[in-house]
Formats: structure tokens, sequence, C-alpha cells
């Protein structure tokens, strides 16, 4: 009956007919590994001493052993003293957390460049106080960089007929004050504006912006209230001026 | 070779001229008799030589005579002026930030991370002919890393490192012991350091982009040639060939480069962070190496001192451990080579993780295998 | 980056408009804010009253080369605090072998780099600086 395939693929056929076999095998050595893992919790501790395991290179073919090198992990106490790795994988974020910290104590400017409703956008009118002399800088904010410690805002304005930009590095000592002076009506759709160069929509100076802002300053503070702006940092100066 | 006086010659030239004054009073007899060859150099009775010593056949041709100026005693001499006192480190480059300094200014910075940088040899001048420290950074799978390795680490009671680096260091008093860990406050803030790094590859780039080459012109009947370089060399007259080290289009960049004499702006060992003012060559992630700038003075002895102590403090027994793992290596050296390393590894031997997981997919396979057989035959 | 035919605003009462860059002083690399350049007048200014003020004004006539400071350009600038600052247009002042100003008058802003030049002559005349 069975004569004819045989003939035909002898080999496949065996395998066949040995299938129980096969599988018997199988069911062994798993039962083997299993065996094994469980009787290895007790006498696990060989003459050497227990936390140095082992690093086995197993025949692909045989599954057996072919060698064995002994391991001393770093981290575990294996190699005399353990070594202590870095606390982070990212130690650049560290190093500006550590120092926003200590640049702005207060937090506002993080919070004035957050990604919050309230936050500064671009679009709107910020004023720039700078720490020694000059005047303060008041422009369209153009583009905000957020790199950490880096971080930096483009202002655009006019003055004098001609165009002046300037970065600024919000964390930066020099830079005494930043508060927004006029927010854009409506949110911009481009996180760039680099359009607000050309001529067809440059905004021209905010100088106006800024005086009528100056002068709704002076109304508050003549109430006694602190001044309502979104006012960031040590804003203080520019209320000196008045 | 030159021809030898006779004994009789030499005997008369030395009666007539005292070549040199020696100190004790020779039987010129006696002398003659030692003395076979000509002095060398000796024209007309003097030299400029330093005085040799006592001429007895004992003495080398060279006794006497300064020490040779080339050679790998007098190449380490002469380089020792500008190889550092200490060993350096390994380290990552993790990116470039910036400092706000306190009267405003921005200084920009590199922060490179080291990660359990360890050292794993010492090289010494009697055994490899120079004086290095081999220092290993971070860790690596030990699935990764190949046997002869494996054997390596196993004997120094390592786990296996990430990155090998030497460090040639001065002289015998650079060396340090295997297997302690430096941290970033083996520098201090302020110190100059030389940090190397090969920088990024830009890949097969043209003339103009490797060496800066002006191109050709875009008009002038030039014909698909605007960017290419020109001619390579004169012709007939001067050999009509390309001259050696000839500038030309070929792989650019991924080359060491050296920054020297950056300073160090900050040091904390819990980050385990470097940071160094100015930029390092290397895309973000590349391996640099840190050493102690070899173009300025090396740190105070009380520095070096410190540090040496902070090692100590830290690994106490790092000579024992090592001792141990040396020990422990030859033993397993042995069982491996007489097949016993499963009886060692016998009672403690389950399977890791992959191990188990490649074993039972080798099953599943097999079975599987098997059913297809089945259904073919059927 | 002002160098051999860059053009130039000239922002000062000398006469010149626009003058074109011949040669930078001092340095191989192209000018920057506070550097000296070497100029040569290319447009008057025709001050409103034609004729007038080539009569009575004008310092310099066309084709007349020149000494001069750039104050403004539209490259950017960076300052030692992380700040950058860039105009809209290149602009110089016209002065003397000596240094002095030829115009007794600037119209417009200059960059604030000309302290650090050591220029306090043409920042003190500027209506205003950035």
């Amino acid at each position: 009956m069975n004569v004819t395939p045989l003939a035909r693929r002898p080999l496949s056929c065996l395998k066949s007919s040995l299938r129980q076999a096969r599988q018997q095998k199988i069911f062994s050595r798993s039962m083997v590994t299993e065996v094994q893992a469980a009787a290895a919790a007790t006498p696990k501790t060989p003459s050497q001493s227990p936390d140095q395991n082992f690093y086995r290179l197993v025949d692909k073919k045989t599954k057996t052993i072919r060698s064995a090198f002994a391991l001393y992990p770093s981290t575990s106490a294996a190699a005399g003293v353990p070594l202590t790795p870095p606390k982070t994988t990212n130690p650049v974020a560290a190093l500006h957390e550590f120092q926003i910290k200590k640049l702005d104590p207060t937090g506002a400017r993080t919070a004035l460049f957050a990604r919050t409703r309230e936050a500064a956008k671009v679009g709107d009118i910020l004023l720039v106080t700078h720490r020694r002399g000059g005047e303060p800088f008041a422009g369209v904010c153009l583009s905000i960089r957020r790199a950490g410690i880096d971080t930096a805002v483009l202002l655009r304005n006019h003055i004098g007929k001609v165009g002046v930009e300037m970065w600024f590095k919000i964390y930066n000592r020099n830079v005494a004050g930043i508060e927004i002076v006029k927010r854009r009506l409506k949110r911009a759709r481009r996180a760039r504006l680099t359009y607000m160069r050309k001529p067809k929509h440059d905004m021209g100076s905010v100088a106006e912006y800024v005086s009528a802002w100056r002068k709704s300053r002076r109304v508050f503070q003549t109430k006694g209230a602190k001044g309502k702006t979104a006012a960031a940092g040590a804003s203080g100066k520019g209320g000196k001026k008045k | 070779m030159a021809p030898r006086l006779a004994p009789a010659v030499g005997a008369r030239l030395t009666w007539r001229l005292p070549l040199r004054p020696s100190p004790t009073s020779f039987s010129p007899v006696l002398r003659t008799s030692f003395s076979t060859t000509s002095p060398q150099n000796v024209k007309l009775g003097w030299s400029t030589l330093p005085s040799r010593a006592k001429p007895t056949r004992f003495n080398q041709v060279t006794s006497g005579l300064p020490a040779p100026t080339t050679g790998p005693a007098a190449a380490l001499k002469r380089k020792a002026q500008s190889t550092p006192v200490r060993a350096g480190v390994l380290a990552i480059k993790k990116g470039m930030t910036a400092f706000m300094g306190l009267t405003g200014a921005r200084i920009p910075c590199t922060v490179l991370q080291l990660d359990r940088v360890q050292t794993v040899l010492n090289k010494t001048r009697k055994d490899h002919g120079y004086w290095a420290v081999q220092v290993g950074f971070g860790e690596r799978d030990p699935k990764n890393v190949g046997a002869p390795m494996l054997g390596y680490y196993e004997a120094k009671g390592i786990a296996p490192k990430e990155e090998l680096a030497e460090f040639r260091v001065r002289d015998e008093k650079g060396l340090l012991p295997v297997g302690v860990q430096l941290m970033p406050d083996w520098f201090y803030i302020g110190q100059r350091v030389d940090v190397r790094s090969n920088s990024r590859g830009m890949g097969f780039a043209g003339g103009m982009k490797r060496h800066g080459f002006s191109g050709q012109e875009a008009s002038h009947g030039n014909s698909k040639n605007h960017r290419t370089i020109g001619s390579a060399g004169p012709s007939q007259g001067s050999g009509s060939r390309v001259l050696p080290g000839k500038k030309m289009p070929g792989r650019m960049g991924n080359q060491r480069v050296t920054m020297q004499n950056l300073p160090i702006l900050m040091i904390d060992n819990e980050l385990g962070i470097v940071v160094v003012k100015g930029c390092v060559a290397g895309p973000k992630g590349c391996v640099v190496k840190i050493q102690d700038a070899c173009k300025k003075p090396p740190p105070s002895e009380e520095f070096i001192e410190k540090t040496m102590q902070a090692l100590k403090e830290r690994f106490p027994n790092a000579e024992e451990h090592l001792q141990q793992a040396r020990e422990r290596h030859l033993e397993l050296k042995k069982a491996r080579r007489e097949k016993r390393i499963e009886e060692i590894l016998a009672g403690g031997w389950e399977p890791t993780k992959e191990q188990a997981e490649m074993m039972e997919r080798a099953i599943a396979e097999d079975g599987h295998e098997s059913l297809g057989e089945e259904q073919a035959t059927l | 980056m002002i160098q051999l035919k860059s053009m130039l605003n000239c922002i000062d009462n000398s006469g010149a408009a626009i003058v074109e860059c011949a040669m930078v002083i001092g340095q191989k690399r192209h000018a920057s804010i506070g550097d000296r350049i070497v100029v040569v007048v290319q447009k008057q200014r025709d001050a409103g009253a034609a004729g007038m003020a080539a009569a009575s004004g004008a310092k310099v006539k066309r084709g007349d080369i020149r000494h001069a400071v750039v104050v403004r350009t539209k490259q950017k600038v960076t300052r030692r605090d992380g700040s950058c600052i860039k105009f809209d247009d290149n602009a110089c002042v016209l002065i003397n072998k000596s240094g002095d100003p030829i115009g007794s008058r600037i119209n417009g802003v200059v960059g604030m780099e000309l302290r650090k030049k050591k220029w306090s002559r043409i920042l003190s005349m500027a209506p205003s600086q950035a």
C-alpha cells in the first residue's frame, strides 16, 4: 500500500513515519530545560562566588555549550567595587535645567516662552530691556527658537525707516526684562513669520504700539495696581522709567 | 672592511702619538697588544670625539660614544616632552550648549559624557615598548563580543567594554591600577585638555569641497566641467606624471581631529559629564578621547596625588581583584582546553532568556517543518 | 559682508547717496560694522532743491574716492552675549584720512559695534543706535 510513495520519496516518508518519535524528542527536550531551571534554584551556588555568572557560547546546531566565559557585571559587586554609571543618558537636558534654575529662579521667562495659551507667540510685539545701557528694543516676534538655555527670540522693527532685526537670548543676564506690548489678534499660522520681511507684509515701526502700551501702564500705576500686563523677569526697569 | 694595521704599525703609532691622555700610565707595550684597530676618524693625531674608555678588547666599538639619536629609546626620550604625564578618559559627545556668564557673556561649550570609564591594561616599556594605559568605555552586551575578547575581559575581571583606547603616558608614574573607574573629577575646572575625535564623514567629495579648489568657469566655452579639478600637473619636461600627494577628489572627513588646549568649564560626577569650551569634531554620539593638553604644563603634583588617592579610596582592592580574576581565568582556560567547562557550569546552568527563546524558536520550526512534511506525504 | 564692488548707502550729509566699496582696509576678509573701507561715490544726494545742494551742501562729488566706516550691514553681527543684529541695508559714513566724519550729521540708526571699534564721534552724531 505504501510502496509507491516510499519509492518516490523515501526520506520524507521516513520522517513522517517517525513523527511520533520526533515529537517525543521535542517534548523531552522542553522538559529538560524546565526541570533544570527548577532544579537550578537550589544548587545554584557552585564553587565560585555566586554573583559571577557565565556567558555561554552555544552551538546552534547541537544546542550544546561550546564554551563559557566568566562575566563580571560592572554594576554588581562582582567586579570588586561596582562602577557608577551616569545618572542620565541625556546630560544636556539636565545641564539646561540646572542653568535655567539659576538664571531664571522665578520661572517667569520659561513661562513666557512655554507652549501655553498665555505665553508669548510669534506675531506678538515684545519689548526687551537691556541691562547695560541702550534703548529698550521693541519689535514683532518673528520666531522663537526653543533650545533650553539657548532659547532665543527674533524681533523685527523699523528704526528711522530702516528695518532692524535682533536675536535675543532670553536667559542671558544682559536681558533685564521681556514684556508683551501687544498680542497678535489671531494666532499666526506659521511658526516663523519670515514673510514679514517682505514689503507687502512688513509691519513697519512698532513705536506707536509701544507708546500706547506705556500710557496704559501709567494709568494702571496711578491706580496703585501693579501692571496687569504680561510682564516677565525683572520688569521693574520699565516701571522706573515713568 | 677597512684593512687593519699590523700590530707592529699600531705599536709605532701609539709610540709616536699619544692619542689621548690616559690617566693610568700604561706601559706602551701592553697597550699595543690590546688595541689592534686604528682609532676611528683620526687622521692627524686628534679627535673631536669624547675620550673613550680604557681601550680593552672587551669594550664595544660604541663605548664612550654619545647615546644614539635614533632607535626606540631615543624616540621615547624625544617624545617625552610632548607626552602627557597622566592617562586620559574616553567619553561620548552629547551635544553643544552654552553657559551664560555673570557679565552677560555667552560661552559656547560641548558636553562630553563619561560612562563607566575603566582602566583595562597598563602597557610598559619592557613588555610593549612604550608606556601607555588602555582605557575602556561603557558596556557591551557579551553576545556581541567574540570569544578571544571575552577571555581577555575575564582575565581582567571586568565586564566587556563598548570601546577601548590607549593613552600614551610619559613614564611608569602615569600607569594606573587596573579595573578602577575614572570619573570626571580626573580633571579640574579650568584645566586645559586636548580632545580627539573623528570628524563627521562627508563621503566622496570633489576637489572644490574637499580642498577648496576654485572650480572652473561657468561659460567661455566650458562644457560640463564646472566643478571638476583642472590640471593634475605639468606635462612633458616635468616628468609627465602626477606628483605624489596631489590633492584630488576622494573621501572627506571621518579623520582624527584634535582640538588643543580646550579649557574645562564644568565637571559633574553624578551626571558623568565634562564640559569643555568651544567645539569638538564629530557628530553627536561619537567617541572622544580627553587627555591633559600636551602643549601646557601638566597638572600640579598635588592634584595628581589627590586623584590617585581618590582612586585608591574608591577601589581599595583593585589589585587583589585583578589577581583573583587572573587566577580564575587560568583555571577556566585550562578547563576550556580540556573540555571540562560544562562540569564547572554544572548545577548552575540555566539558559539565559535569549538562549531559551532561541531554543523554543528552533523547536517551533522543527514542529512546523514536520507538519509540512506530513502534509506533503499525505 | 562688504567687499569689493559692494554698494552701500551713505547716511551722512556729506552729499554722497550711494557709494561703492573699492577696498577693505587693514584686513583680508570682508568688512563688517565698524570696519574702515575705501569707497567711490556713485550717486550724489539731490537734497530736494535741484542745483542748490550741489552748490552749497555737497562736500563730495560723484567719482570721488573717500574713506568710510561701515555702520550697518545686512549680514548678522553676533555680540558677546549671544544676541545678533541685522539691518535691512548696508550703510556707511564717509570720513577723511584722519578718521573724522566729513558730514556733520547722520540720519539713521547705526550699530553698537562702533563703540567697540572706537568710532565714538560717529556714535555721538547718530540719532539712534541699535
